[in-house]
């Protein structure tokens, strides 16, 4: 909101450089966002914070300025003028949104141009000028905080009614638009129907034009709640709703009522007619006990009860000392304050929070240990550093055209969940998988020209399942291109190179098994599995898409990791090492080319036992020696007996058990 | 016998000779064999001294061993020659172009916001604060009502949300963690929780639809305002540098009371005033204040007894001062450029 410093000085005598004003508004609570100055005169740009209607005027902002420079606000006077008899009945027929309604009317007003000072005032503060009794009602209201609007009197049919609109009613407001109006919205309605949305915005019909010879004033205090949700359903925020919605101070509505009106007598002529009136229940302050004592242990800084009884009295509030409590009224405009920690906040900003000292709390430790999720994150994340692969964060918004995508490679029963308003229509989708943002993100490097990358992200993912909303936090990695390269060697990215990261970070304790989805490759992608559970799925990006997106070839994984334990990932009981040697033994079978090469592998882990610590397969070969149809694995084994010393004998015996094993999957032994 | 003593002479210029001009190893080894070895020239002469008369043998038998020590030396120091001169032909032979580039490992690099996250984690735990998490779907009572903000509250509008449906949309904030922690927990507890936020705002260069924010809280027995005002000094200090100004100054949020909002002198301009302080010099960096005494009581908490104090931050922003970016929307885009600069 826009005040001039001028404006300012007739309610209160500040003659502080406007940048010091600025300051302290800014330390107390209302921020200043800027200081120009117009001709000799300053205009502060001051930020309102949401509970702070009092302050939607110069009245309040100079109010503000006396409490924090201990300057005595200027009286208000009431104006006076002699009234006639004239007027028309007013009847609020719902007072709880209504509290209070005053109209007033005024014959023979002589509607043109203002004046330029106030012409010029209006302007400096951002208000378009009108024409003389619509400029006063502006002026009343950016000076004293009280929304008023003017009627064309002739225009109104005998009586003026405060009521709920009836269902189907309609009105043309100020600005043209014809508002369908509804049960929950207020209006302002003579015997014909609605002239005025109340505390939002006049009718059309009803307006103030330069043929107006007879007015009616209104000045009126509607409810905060409904005012905000007539404004919200009818998509409309006017200054005058914007002040209600914050609230504005009851006490003054017939007061600026007053003011307006003697202005407008001096300022547009008319001779001033009868003020109808409707405040059934008179509002009462109700006072709110402050302790001192409390006051100091709560902000952990001692100010003199003496400076606090001083400020508090400086912002017009009543103090009556009882002991060691004491109670406060406020005035009407604060109607923000209602507990005593309300107090604390208004002695404290007028004192000055730099008067705080910094202190740290003392007192019993109250630990909590992170939670699982929070140090599972940081040791993949570190793990998946340390080979070489990159963390992302992407938006959990992705392109609807994205749904449907890696859905038949989770869970079943998966659907996707969107926003009911999106910004766009075409980002209304929640990611319920990682895959699906780290594809988006591949698309975009590809276009940017980067070809190589090896990324992770690890994020939350949401999907409907049984009825229910679900927030899980996936692991992603994606992997396109060279994973190294140099002038000397390099190394592609592919399904292998993807899978062993995952038996890195797993352990080599998730099983894999082929899959068939429309988003990977049908012979080069798997779900994977641990314990029997579906916890994620791997492989290639399908042709089709890679087609479609102008993708190369593009490895994905994914891990559901609220499944896994932080156990799982770090031994809460470790296995102590054996100083015993290891025996190498390197055998090579051969066996048919389709059969799966983790079969091969059981058999092995089989017929070794424990005795098998670790194993390699470090060469596949199929050509010339080896029969058609047959491929030859090569395996390093690590063995070791962990309580004694292994024998050779002993390690062959088992060689020449894998032998007789083999021979039942049609493969064999090869001799070196 | 003149003549052995001739032979002698003859067989020690040939052997020297033969020696200084070795040119290999091997050929210096089997000059060695055939002077020195069990059947070498001069151990045959050895053993042709009993033919001599014995008056004669001690004098030649010394000629002859110092022709032995003399040959000895002779073929070790060509020895160390031959293979000085080897070792300095096979570095020579393995010489290579070390202005080659290297050959560089793949490296694994932490997204912006993570980095700075350690870095606020290793501050708060330091002072005993605990990191906890929550649900980036809530219930608009969560996100909403349990922090004083009905469904009226002219504070819903900086906030507008994302519906999933009528109660349920992505949090806006990180405070409704404030009320789950509370009914979790029994004071004393302080404990600070990252987590990303939602508001329908349009993307610019300040502001992101998708955006993170570092909640923190205390609750105790006499935490004071005065607690909060220093926690955030130390905070400040230790993110920013000693040398950083810190401001405190009043505000308003529904579920504080008093409120506040805290600022840095702005580390860009050293305070005088420049583009990205807007010219005041200073930078606000996070919104504050006690627990309203009502969101205490909606928590389980007894006002009377205890009293807490509460911070939400934008971690983005933090992320934007620590490292210079000016465009909020660089975190969510993952640019190669961007993501290898950290």
């Amino acid at each position: 909101m826009k005040v001039l410093l001028s404006w300012i000085r007739e309610f209160v005598d500040i003659n502080k450089p406007p940048e010091e004003i600025a300051y302290r508004l800014t330390m107390a609570g209302l921020e200043v966002e800027g200081v120009e100055k117009v001709e000799d005169d300053y205009v502060l740009d001051v930020s309102i914070p949401a509970n702070r209607g009092d302050c939607q005027s110069i009245l309040g902002i100079a109010r503000e300025i006396s409490a924090i420079f201990d300057i005595p606000m200027k009286p208000l006077a009431s104006p006076t003028f002699s009234e006639n008899e004239k007027g028309i009945d007013v009847e609020v027929l719902d007072s709880e949104l209504c509290p209070r309604y005053t109209l007033r009317f005024i014959r023979n007003v002589k509607v043109g141009i203002s004046p330029e000072w106030l012409r010029k005032r209006l302007e400096a503060v951002g208000i378009r000028s009108i024409n003389n009794v619509v400029d006063i009602t502006n002026y009343i209201m950016w000076a004293l905080g009280q929304p008023l609007h003017a009627f064309d009197a002739d225009k109104i049919k005998n009586k003026v009614y405060v009521r709920r609109a009836y269902p189907g009613e309609k009105l043309t407001t100020l600005d043209e638009q014809v508002r369908n109006l509804s049960e929950d919205i207020l209006v302002i309605a003579d015997e014909d129907g609605p002239i005025a949305v109340a505390g939002v915005m006049g009718g059309k019909e009803s307006e103030v034009s330069f043929s107006t010879k007879n007015i009616l004033l209104e000045s009126a205090c509607f409810d905060h709640i409904s005012v905000r949700g007539t404004s919200k359903n009818l998509g409309l925020r006017t200054e005058a709703s914007i002040r209600f919605e914050k609230g504005i101070d009851i006490g003054i509505t017939k007061l600026a009522s007053d003011i307006a009106t003697e202005m407008i007598v001096r300022l547009c002529g008319g001779e001033v007619g009868r003020l109808s009136e409707s405040y059934p229940i008179e509002y009462k302050l109700s006072p709110i006990i402050f302790r001192p004592e409390k006051f100091t242990r709560r902000m952990g800084v001692v100010i003199s009860e003496e400076e606090v009884y001083n400020i508090l009295c400086r912002l017009g509030f009543e103090v009556n000392k009882v002991d060691s409590t004491w109670e406060i009224t406020p005035i009407s405009a604060r109607r923000d304050i209602s507990l005593e920690e309300d107090l604390y906040e208004e002695v404290m900003r007028i004192a000055g929070y730099d008067r705080l000292p910094s202190t740290i709390h003392k007192g019993i430790v109250g630990v909590v240990s992170p939670p699982e999720s929070w140090r599972k994150r940081k040791l993949l994340r570190r793990r998946l550093n340390s080979i070489g692969i990159s963390e992302v964060v992407t938006s959990s918004f992705i392109p609807v055209l994205l749904d449907g995508y890696f859905k038949e490679l989770l869970p079943e029963g998966i659907g996707s969940i969107s926003v009911i308003n999106p910004l766009r229509e075409e980002e209304s989708l929640l990611r319920y998988s990682i895959s699906q943002a780290l594809l988006n993100l591949a698309v975009n490097n590809i276009r940017w020209g980067y070809e190589d990358f090896s990324l992770f992200e690890i994020g939350r993912v949401f999907y409907k399942r049984h009825q229910e909303y679900q927030e899980k936090e996936h692991l992603g990695i994606i992997q396109s291109g060279r994973i190294f390269y140099s002038w000397e060697n390099r190394i592609e990215s592919s399904f292998y190179s993807i899978k062993g990261i995952l038996e890195y970070l797993f352990d080599g304790r998730l099983e894999f098994s082929p899959s068939v989805s429309s988003t990977l490759h049908p012979g080069r992608s798997a779900i994977i599995f641990y314990k029997g559970e579906t916890v994620g799925f791997i492989g290639e990006i399908h042709p089709d898409i890679a087609r479609m997106m102008k993708l190369p070839r593009i490895y994905v994984a994914e891990v559901d990791l609220t499944i896994f334990p932080i156990e799982f990932f770090l031994p809460n009981k470790i296995e102590e090492p054996s100083r015993l040697p290891k025996l190498k033994r390197d055998i090579a079978v051969v066996v048919p080319q389709d059969l799966p090469a983790v079969k091969v592998i059981e058999i092995i882990k089989e017929t070794f036992g424990n005795l098998l610590e670790d194993y390699e397969l470090f060469d596949i070969y199929k050509g010339p020696n080896i029969p058609e149809g047959m491929v030859n694995l090569a395996f390093s084994l690590e063995l070791r007996e962990r309580s004694r010393t292994l024998t050779q004998e002993e390690i062959e015996e088992r060689v020449e058990l894998l032998r007789v094993k083999l021979s039942n999957i049609n493969g064999r032994l090869r001799e070196w | 016998m003149p003549s052995m003593e001739l032979d002698i002479k003859n067989i020690r210029l040939e052997a020297l000779k033969e020696v200084s001009g070795a040119d290999s190893i091997e050929e210096l080894r089997s000059i060695e064999v055939r002077y020195l070895g069990r059947k070498g020239l001069i151990t045959q002469i050895l053993k042709d001294l009993k033919e001599i008369p014995p008056e004669q043998r001690p004098e030649i038998g010394r000629i002859i061993n110092d022709l032995k020590m003399e040959l000895t030396t002779e073929i070790e120091n060509r020895r160390v020659f031959l293979e000085e001169k080897e070792k300095a032909r096979r570095l020579e032979e393995e010489r290579i172009d070390i202005t080659l580039p290297g050959i560089n490992l793949p490296i694994g690099r932490l997204h912006p916001l993570t980095l700075i996250i350690e870095r606020v984690e290793e501050i708060f735990t330091g002072l005993g604060f605990s990191v906890v998490e929550g649900y980036e779907m809530e219930s608009d009572y969560y996100n909403f009502e349990a922090l004083n903000i009905p469904w009226y509250h002219p504070a819903r509008d900086t906030q507008d949300s994302f519906y999933i449906t009528d109660k349920l949309l992505l949090r806006t904030q990180t405070s409704p963690v404030q009320i789950r922690v509370m009914e979790q927990l029994k004071p004393p507890f302080k404990i600070f929780a990252p987590g990303r936020v939602y508001r329908r705002d349009q993307p610019t260069a300040r502001h992101s639809p998708v955006f993170h924010q570092i909640e923190g809280m205390a609750v105790d027995r006499d935490v004071t305002f005065a607690d909060l005002k220093g926690t955030l000094d130390v905070f400040a200090k230790a993110l920013f540098g000693e040398g950083v100004n810190t401001r405190f100054r009043a505000d308003y949020f529904p579920f504080t009371e008093p409120s506040g909002e805290f600022a840095i002198s702005c580390i860009f301009c050293k305070g005088r005033g420049c583009n990205i302080c807007s010219y005041s010099g200073w930078i606000e960096i996070l919104g504050c204040g006690m627990v309203h005494p009502k969101v205490l009581s909606i928590g389980g908490i007894d006002p009377e007894e205890y009293s807490g104090f509460a911070f939400g931050m934008g971690w983005d922003r933090l992320a934007m001062l620590t490292y210079g970016v000016n465009d909020i929307r660089l975190f969510l885009e993952n640019h190669p450029e961007f993501l290898r600069q950290f």
